[in-house]
């Protein structure tokens, strides 16, 4: 059984129709892309899957369990985490607060110390500052405090949304091994970027969604002999 | 001019500011988490003011759980006018402006109501303590250090919760951001509830306190419903710092104003004053400049 | 969506209503429901004057009735103590409203947050209440002004002299009706014209409009001003005509709460909303009066009603909606 699968989902943004019966799948420890266009309907997919958006039509189904229907604030629960575009940070909270956030619904505060503790291993910029406001981090180091916020919550899945957005390329290499050092750990990747180059480096298996509609789906070395694919998204 | 009666005012305006903090930090509260000006909240004060009274002045309760009887009460009334009333409105467009409407039909009626069950007329509640202190020739009463005292250990107790508490943490992160703190496990419905009782209680407080000085009567909530937003605007829309500090700096300015004017003049100048620092400095002593 | 085809029927309901009024006292001759509608009237006057920079424009002003209680004391102050036509201080009124609303827009319309301008405007609007109230050596303060003076008679070929102020309303509610047209005339010529696309380009988005060259601020500011002197005008012939004034009826809240209840029955942003909501709120609280004391329990529960089941007012257009507007809140 896929850890995650999305069932002929539509979606609306307004009035216009975002997404249009799309599937995908995800298994457990897999890191997958999905590729495409601006304003394909990518954040509008991760959205729908964690809750933001409630679908029009079509299932999504975690473990086994229907989640379309559920509320957002259920999903962290289940072991979905979901860092949206522009990382989306409590810019007035200092690093360990917005740290503490991603620990929201653990058990008790030391818990959340412990936490806070492997994840500043991961993490030793962070841990540095941890004292300061989220607000006055750089680009970096806000995509590394939106990624260990998300690893707060001890996800089965982690979704991330145009992580390499506005970094620098240095930045963005230290970005994708973290990614892959997350994934070594067990943990399932969906990872929506528009530049493709990058997402098929560490992705297994990538979609492609254009204009709401998944126009392809396979393994990456499929992707990166396709033709089409190359001269619109890899610059070949 | 005697400089034990400036003092004096000054004192005066620190306390009576308190209270406008008081108020005025369930406003921003409100705004910071819903995004939303309610303009029933005065009227959650009035109905504080009379619940006190009723228990208090009519029934011989004891004032501490009159105070008690009065905020539970009203948090219970903030509750159901969340549930019943904004709760649709806010994931509708235009929220802005029918939480505004539909606050004022709710204001509209409550205080029809209180002139309904307890009439125009004005009422008085007896001061919760006797007495006076004389200090260095300045004369405090002891009521007005009781609300000093009440005053200080609700805003510490507010500011704990917000700083330390788990549900301080998920109310300040939906006020910063609503779907990251969905993300995260926070169920912002039940903080908006939450923290609209919360403020409904706030102002109940206030109320509670500020009764014995001021009579109870149904149009009571309006002053302080001005004042709250000129306290919420100068000290930064969602700012619970700026809220005190704005509330107390209100309070000072207008006690220190009668004493070059009259009372009447009071509320004119608190306005022109909250009018001339948003010209000079539009988002207020702590708020986050606004970038749309 | 074809605006145009859209507008011109709208417009085509206004005149329909504007001449369905021209009948009005042919059919009513109870001086109480003329009365009635010449309030609704000058409502529809001021609502439709807040309409303008509020529906089209996006921003939520809540001292609109500062500008009516200017032109109503400014007129009849000018009248009692210089001896002046009220046909000639009502203009006058209109343009100390129109003054006042330049000075406060020049401040106000810099500000891009919809609570900051509800409330400094609602704080404008309490000075102007209050400075009235206490400078009761000239205004009388809150004893309010009595026995002002009336329109002067007028001769009318045909007609002969038409006198105001007592007996029959009837020409009291052809002359409010002429500036109910004018006004209402002016500001749809405003909306319909470059002034209202730009408007509601800014509505939109201000930083778009900003980019496209239209100037915000020069926009903003003469709708404003129209707006405010409109409102001005409305509070000049209610001086006049009802010739008592008091700061609470010319200047107070509850005129505000009217104007956006009128404005939000009839809907936003439209055309005729101002106009058929004024009629249906005035003359809906008044058949509300024989519920006695629970009246205004039962106004304030209406409008929780209203604005929950029908936020987009009775002229069932389409609200205006702000795709980029932020929207916290779960869908």
């Amino acid at each position: 059984m896929p850890l995650l699968s999305v069932e002929r989902i539509s979606s609306y943004y307004g009035d216009a129709r975002a997404l249009v019966d799309i599937s995908l799948e995800i298994e457990e420890q897999e890191i997958v892309a999905v590729i495409g266009p601006n304003g394909a309907g990518k954040t509008t997919m991760l959205r729908t899957i964690s809750g933001l958006i409630r679908p029009r039509s079509g299932a999504i189904l975690f473990r086994g369990t229907a989640i379309e229907r559920m509320p957002a604030h259920h999903l962290i629960r289940l072991g979905i985490a979901h860092v949206p575009e522009g990382r989306r940070l409590f810019p007035q909270m200092t690093i360990r607060e917005n740290l503490l956030m991603g620990a929201y619904g653990a058990p008790s505060w030391r818990e959340r110390g412990t936490l806070i503790e492997e994840v500043c291993d991961l993490f030793p910029r962070l841990k540095e500052r941890i004292g300061q406001l989220a607000g006055t981090l750089s680009g970096g180091e806000r995509q590394m405090l939106a990624t260990a916020r998300a690893l707060m919550a001890r996800p089965l899945l982690l979704m991330l949304d145009e992580p390499s957005l506005g970094l620098a390329p240095k930045v963005v290499e230290t970005i994708l091994a973290i990614i892959q050092d997350i994934n070594a750990r067990g943990v399932a990747v969906l990872l929506v970027e528009q530049n493709a180059q990058l997402a098929l480096k560490v992705a297994a298996r990538a979609y492609l969604l254009e204009t709401g509609v998944m126009v392809k789906s396979g393994r990456t070395a499929d992707f990166l002999t396709d033709e089409s694919v190359r001269r619109s998204y890899l610059g070949v | 001019m005697p400089i034990q009666l400036v003092v004096a005012q000054i004192v005066n305006g620190i306390i009576v500011g308190s209270m406008y903090a008081l108020f005025a930090s369930g406003l921003t509260l409100i705004w910071g988490t819903m995004k939303m000006l309610n303009f029933a909240h005065g009227e959650f004060f009035m109905l504080g003011g009379y619940l006190v009274f009723f228990c208090y002045a009519v029934l011989g309760i004891n004032p501490a759980l009159s105070t008690l009887i009065a905020v539970v009460a009203i948090f219970l009334l903030g509750v159901v006018v969340e549930r019943v009333v904004i709760h649709h409105l806010l994931s509708h467009p235009v929220w802005q402006l029918t939480t505004i409407i539909a606050t004022l039909g709710v204001s509209i009626f409550l205080q029809n109501l209180a002139l309904h069950v307890w009439g125009p007329e004005f009422h008085n509640v007896p001061y919760f303590v006797e007495g006076v202190l004389n200090l260095f020739g300045i004369r405090i009463a002891y009521q007005r250090l009781l609300i000093l005292g009440v005053s200080c250990v609700s805003i510490a107790a507010l500011w704990f919760v917000l700083k330390y508490t788990r549900l301080g943490l998920a109310l300040r992160a939906t006020a910063q951001d609503a779907d990251a703190a969905q993300l995260y496990g926070v169920n912002i419905l039940s903080i908006y509830t939450l923290t609209f009782g919360l403020s409904a209680g706030l102002a109940a407080l206030a109320a509670a306190m500020l009764a014995p000085i001021t009579a109870v009567n149904p149009y009571m909530g309006l002053s302080p419903l001005l004042k709250g937003f000129v306290v919420v605007i100068l000290g930064g829309l969602g700012s619970f710092a700026g809220a005190i500090l704005g509330g107390i700096l209100l309070g000072v300015v207008e006690s220190l104003g009668v004493l070059f004017s009259s009372t009447e003049w009071s509320d004119v100048i608190a306005f022109t004053f909250l009018v001339l620092v948003i010209w000079v400095r539009p988002w207020g002593l702590f708020g986050v400049e606004e970038r749309n | 969506m074809r605006p145009q085809i859209r507008s011109w029927r709208q417009h085509g309901i206004v005149i329909a209503i504007l001449g369905l009024l021209c009948l009005v006292p042919l059919l009513v001759h109870n001086p109480y429901l003329l009365h009635l509608f010449i309030l609704s009237m000058l409502y529809a006057m001021l609502a439709a004057s807040w309409n303008l920079i509020n529906g089209y424009a996006g921003i939520f002003t809540f001292g609109h009735q500062a500008f009516f209680g200017l032109g109503a004391y400014g007129s009849a102050l000018l009248a009692m103590h210089a001896g002046l036509s009220p046909w000639i201080t009502l203009w006058f009124g209109g343009v100390v409203a129109a003054l006042a609303g330049l000075a406060i827009g020049l401040p106000v319309l810099r500000i891009r947050s919809v609570a900051h301008v509800a409330i400094v405007t609602l704080a404008f609007a309490v000075i102007v209440q209050d400075a009235v109230s206490n400078w009761a050596d000239f205004t009388r303060g809150t004893l309010g002004l009595a026995s002002i003076p009336p329109f002067t008679p007028v001769t009318l070929p045909g007609f002969g002299v038409i006198s105001f102020g007592a007996g029959d309303p009837s020409a009291s509610y052809y002359v409010a009706l002429v500036f109910l047209a004018a006004s209402t005339a002016l500001l749809i010529g405003l909306a319909s014209g470059r002034t209202g696309l730009a408007l509601r380009a800014i509505r939109d988005s201000e930083s778009a409009a900003d980019s496209l060259g239209v100037d915000p601020a020069r926009y903003k500011l003469m709708a404003f001003v129209v707006s405010s002197f409109v409102a001005g005008i409305a509070g000049a012939y209610y001086a006049h005509y009802l010739r008592i004034l008091t700061p609470d009826s010319a200047i107070g809240f509850s005129i505000m709460v009217t104007t956006l209840v009128i404005t939000l029955v009839g809907g936003i942003g439209t055309t005729t909303g101002p106009l058929v909501g004024s009629f249906v709120v005035t003359f809906g609280l008044e058949s509300l009066r024989g519920l006695g004391d629970y009246r205004l329990m039962v106004y304030g529960v209406l409008l929780v009603l209203f604005v929950i089941f029908a936020p987009r007012g009775l002229v069932q257009v389409r609200l205006f909606v702000r795709p980029r507007a932020k929207r916290p809140h779960p869908a």
